[in-house]
């Protein structure tokens, strides 16, 4: 099964450029705002969307998307508005790929099969469920993939050769290779471990390889996409958005436009990388 | 020779004669035997009892969540409706987290342990109680089990007997205890 995230790996493959993904929180700082920067978001050069499902408990998430995750919350974010924010952006958006990523609770809460059904008809493309590792694969990603949704997993520094096959083995979309030991948006990457990471994995997989935790400009975004698929860019857009918020936390006038002139440049950064184009 | 009926016998129980299939006999001081007895008899008539299974629901939706996922295990969460974690609360440390156990989860489940909720003045009263009456310094976590032991107590028989589990030394909560109740150590 094609999906959208296939199709979009493969057009920037045969076009020779990494993808720029970027990630931001659902309804953060309020969910009109995130609505207009969730529409905003492919014109300014994102290529794949990955959309974060508040949770209380972000064990994964370094201050800033924490933070992120909070202001949603307070704002009323629920599970239900999450979906309606992504069945609202397919209404004028037909071919950006949107991944939902959070944690397992909320979706367990909700109802797995009631979640997937409703995300699938939302016009969600894949899942990165955190906390889920490929030990409990029946639980939610084995009927995710019978829904026809893909299933994106995280590999780190430490996923030797010995675990990566499992991994891999359910994992769909693309492979999402986590740069650094420690949280998002904490040090940044290297881009010549980072280079012989993706290599290592792409011995092992044809998946497209997507880099994150820790890219925070578009030089950055430069060097980690020459050496992979796709460069992932959260804490430093949700820290941009956090930067134009009044003392209360509320959206100010030029807080979708300060996330979309970092996008923008990150976009810039991820485009000026020329490989040779790949066969799709 | 018979074979067993299932290989689980926590969930089956021994038979009547204290058998889990071709294994068993009992292996207990002959005094304790009434007790053990009457402890099986209660155990059976509230697993049948309506009243109770009531109450121990309502005491489960007042107190024990729902399950859930965090940090790796799935157990009962304190958890709102859209599964966000609550913060739990207690003056002990060890119980001080929106889950429990995911082993308590399953006794819980199976009608095997009846889970009941003390609060932090309770147990720091009976924390006092143990330190006044025995000398013996309980920790906050097994003072909340003392806690209900007291509650229990005065409604039993005075040839009734309780087994409490004193799981843990309280030199370790001297100092909050010393805060709760106005003490500067």
């Amino acid at each position: 099964m094609t999906t959208r995230i296939d199709r979009r790996f493969a057009e920037l493959a045969a076009a020779g450029r990494p993808a720029l993904v970027t990630f931001t929180t659902a309804g953060d700082p309020d969910p009109d705002t995130s609505l207009a920067l969730l529409r905003a978001l492919p014109g300014a050069g994102a290529d794949v969307i990955e959309l974060g499902m508040p949770f209380s408990d972000p064990m994964a998430d370094g201050p800033a998307i924490q933070r992120a995750g909070r202001r949603a919350l307070s704002a009323g974010q629920t599970m239900a508005r999450t979906l309606a924010m992504v069945r609202a952006f397919r209404e004028s958006d037909a071919d950006t790929p949107i991944v939902l990523m959070g944690y397992y609770n909320p979706i367990y809460s909700y109802g797995n099969e009631r979640f997937l059904a409703d995300a699938v008809a939302a016009g969600v493309d894949g899942l990165i469920v955190v906390d889920l590792p490929a030990e409990a694969d029946d639980e939610l990603c084995v009927p995710a993939l019978a829904a026809g949704l893909n299933f994106v997993r995280l590999a780190t520094p430490t996923t030797d050769d010995r675990r990566l096959p499992r991994l891999l083995q359910n994992t769909s979309g693309f492979l999402y290779y986590v740069s650094i030991t420690g949280i998002t948006g904490a040090a940044s990457p290297d881009p010549t471990s980072v280079a012989a990471a993706v290599a290592r994995i792409k011995a092992k997989t044809r998946l497209p390889v997507a880099v994150g935790f820790g890219v925070k400009n578009a030089a950055q975004a430069r060097l980690i996409g020459a050496a992979a698929d796709g460069v992932v860019v959260g804490s430093a857009l949700v820290q941009a958005i956090a930067d134009t918020l009044d003392a209360d936390g509320r959206a100010s006038g030029h807080t979708v436009e300060a996330a979309v002139g970092l996008v923008r440049e990150l976009a810039e950064g991820v485009r000026s990388v020329k490989k040779s184009p790949a066969a799709a | 020779m018979t074979k067993p009926v299932e290989p689980n016998s926590f969930r089956t129980g021994p038979d009547e004669n204290g058998y889990f299939g071709l294994f068993g006999g009992r292996y207990v001081a002959e005094t304790l035997m009434p007790l053990i007895l009457d402890l099986e008899r209660a155990y059976h008539e509230a697993r049948a009892d309506p009243a109770f299974h009531a109450e121990l629901s309502a005491l489960n939706t007042h107190y024990t969540g729902r399950p859930g996922v965090l940090h790796g295990n799935r157990t009962y969460l304190l958890q709102d409706d859209d599964g966000q974690i609550k913060e739990g609360h207690s003056i002990s440390a060890g119980l001080d987290y929106p889950g429990i156990g995911p082993e308590h989860s399953w006794l819980r489940d199976t009608g095997r342990v009846e889970y009941v909720p003390i609060m932090d003045d309770e147990a720091l009263e009976a924390f006092q109680l143990l330190c006044r009456l025995e000398g013996i310094i309980p920790a906050l976590e097994p003072s909340h089990a003392l806690a209900e032991v007291v509650k229990r107590a005065p409604k039993m028989g005075k040839d009734q007997i309780i087994v409490m589990n004193l799981c843990g030394r309280g030199d370790k909560d001297v100092f909050t205890v010393g805060r709760h109740l106005g003490y500067e150590l």
